[in-house]
């Protein structure tokens, strides 16, 4: 009998925990993301970056304050804001855009015409999708988020003339972050495409904030890293060299800042990290060439099927120690030779299609950071070749 | 003694689960829902996010009030009012707006494309809401998934050269959407998203706050 009330226990005991501990998770009250996208000039830019990964709480809701009030900085931009409610293991998304079809497979008529017969449909506007656990210190959530916003780099194309696709820019930053109520959080900042930004210098950054009053002065720990690209001549990049090595470490973040204001920016991506986890910051063009052809009756070769080489900068980062102050850093660049212009396609004299030529730049270093130490990691020259040369630099927060 | 104890947790395992239950047992209420969007300059739209999370339950009826109120008089743009009843447990769907035919498939014939699929989509606002009552009997626990979706624009497609008509049109739709779960109250409103409008102009000026209320 006695043993028959033991085993029961240990039955129910479980159970009845059990049922305690998922009361208790439901009971967990759904907390508020806010989600801001904001372009803004390059030195404005850098400057929140500090602002949000050295300041204090209070510094740091400042600075999100200005961009939120009427009093935000000259030539700043809202890309998109966004907030929902939702609970921790859950995934919350919210969407705003324009919602896009365009003709991704043709037929050919027999008089040379390309028949649309079948559509893609894109969101030209923003996406932001995550999730909430846990983190590591009690009041602090894990967000894993991906925030991406697509925009059109050029005007689309007549489709009653050809089959040439629409171009896109995707900007993306997807990470992981620890994140404390009410202390506003830098998940990314990458350079919008060229195509994007023309002749300006602007910067895209990303902040989340869980809103509510702010629990706890202290922000939870920074682990980010930012590789950017800067292009100068080759004398002027051969004598920033030799002055960014003989500067010790605790001045290198300066002289680098001095770089900012001179050189021009070619590409950009901070992000948070954490270990084992992806991460990327970056902002790529989609261009769609053909794959496959067929000739009309009339002779005429007309693309029926595409394919995308995504265009611009990646900027992968892996860490390679616990301590992630060893990481391995990379940049990949793949540009379009020809053709020239955003046609997806072209012809020559004798009315056939021109592959489309991409010129590729792969680098990689493994290499130890000591914290808001810049770091150079490489160096090369852009195709075609010419009297410049690019410089990237990395720098981990921590 | 032991086996005191252990008829004390196995009681109190049953009591703990028969607790909860009741806590599952919702048909018997009836939830009257009230959605409200509103666009706002984007610093007043903080301001109301402010209220929304920091202030007391009056503040936030207030400021709901005179969100009403400043709409009605045209000093803010009501974008949205959607209001259904439904029970507790089961899913309610609110929306207004007319569904928008597209064709989505053609067939080339005869040197014409033919419309071969179409596809529906309705415009408006939409709203799918799951109500479901906590311990506290005032308490509601709302999953919402809210959707804005209006025509801007169209694009057309060349059907063929010697197509008398010449083309077909497609649709451009510009939506918005936002997933949320709130844990309210009947009475008190609550922030169930902000959302960049995509009417907006460039750059933008303006966001739209979309408020829940639940009322007895």
């Amino acid at each position: 009998m006695r043993k028959t009330t033991k085993m029961r226990t240990l039955l129910l005991l479980p159970t009845a925990l059990l049922f305690h501990a998922a009361s208790a998770d439901e009971a967990a009250a759904p907390v508020n993301l806010c989600v801001e996208v904001y372009e803004l000039q390059q030195a404005h830019a850098f400057s929140l970056q500090r602002i949000l990964t050295e300041g204090t709480a209070a510094q740091r809701l400042r600075a999100m304050e200005v961009l939120r009030s009427n009093e935000r900085p000259e030539g700043t931009r809202i890309i998109a804001i966004g907030q929902c409610a939702w609970k921790a293991g859950e995934r919350g998304q919210f969407s705003s855009g324009r919602e896009l079809i365009y003709p991704s497979l043709f037929d050919p008529s027999p008089d040379g015409i390309p028949i649309p017969s079948a559509f893609e449909m894109r969101l030209v506007g923003t996406r932001a999708e995550f999730e909430l656990t846990r983190g590591e210190s009690p009041d602090a959530l894990l967000l894993t988020s991906s925030v991406r916003t697509v925009e059109l780099a050029s005007r689309l194309a007549n489709p009653a003339d050809d089959a040439r696709q629409p171009v896109f820019v995707e900007s993306e930053v997807t990470t992981t972050a620890e994140l404390t109520t009410g202390v506003p959080r830098l998940l990314g900042m990458h350079a919008p495409h060229p195509d994007l930004r023309g002749a300006n210098a602007v910067l895209r950054v990303v902040v989340a904030t869980l809103v509510g009053a702010v629990a706890d002065t202290m922000p939870p720990p920074t682990s980010d890293a930012c590789i950017e690209v800067w292009e100068l001549p080759q004398p002027a990049a051969a004598t920033f060299k030799n002055l960014f090595e003989a500067a010790p470490a605790s001045e290198r973040a300066d002289v680098l800042n001095k770089l900012r204001t001179s050189a021009t920016l070619i590409a950009c991506g901070h992000r948070a990290l954490r270990p084992g986890l992806q991460s990327s910051a970056g902002s790529l063009k989609e261009y769609a060439h053909p794959k496959r052809f067929e000739t009309s009756g009339a002779g005429v070769h007309i693309p029926t099927e595409f394919e995308t080489t995504k265009l611009g900068c990646q900027m992968p980062v892996t860490i390679k120690t616990e301590g992630m102050l060893v990481l391995q850093c990379g940049f990949k660049e793949i540009v379009r030779l020809s053709p020239a212009k955003d046609d997806t396609y072209s012809s020559d004299a004798q009315g056939d299609v021109v592959p489309a030529v991409f010129n590729r730049v792969d680098i990689r270093a493994d290499t130890k950071f000591e914290p808001r130490v810049p770091q150079m990691i490489g160096a090369y020259l852009p195709h075609p070749t010419g009297k410049n040369v690019r410089m990237i630099f990395a720098t981990v927060f921590r | 003694m032991m086996v005191v104890i252990s008829r004390f947790l196995i009681v109190a395992g049953l009591l703990f689960g028969t607790g909860l239950a009741q806590t599952n047992d919702v048909s018997s209420y009836e939830t009257s829902v009230r959605i409200e969007a509103f666009e706002l300059p984007v610093a007043d739209a903080f301001n109301v996010q402010k209220i929304m999370s920091e202030g007391t339950a009056a503040e936030r009826q207030e400021i709901l009030q005179r969100l009403r109120e400043e709409g009605a008089a045209g000093k803010v743009k009501a974008v949205a009012k959607l209001e259904g009843k439904g029970m507790a447990g089961e899913k309610l769907e609110l929306g207004s707006g007319s569904p928008q035919t597209y064709p989505t498939g053609f067939r080339l014939t005869g040197g014409l494309a033919m419309v071969v699929s179409t596809e529906v989509r309705k415009t408006g606002w939409l709203a799918e809401l799951e109500i479901a009552t906590e311990d506290d009997q005032e308490q509601r626990t709302v999953t919402a998934y809210i959707r804005h979706t209006e025509m801007d624009g169209s694009r057309r497609h060349r059907a063929s050269k010697t197509d008398a008509q010449g083309s077909f049109e497609q649709p451009i739709f510009a939506s918005v959407s936002i997933q949320t779960r709130l844990v309210m109250r009947t009475g008190e409103p609550r922030l169930a998203g902000i959302f960049t409008p995509t009417q907006t102009e460039q750059p933008v000026s303006n966001l739209g706050v979309v408020i829940l209320t639940l009322e007895p």
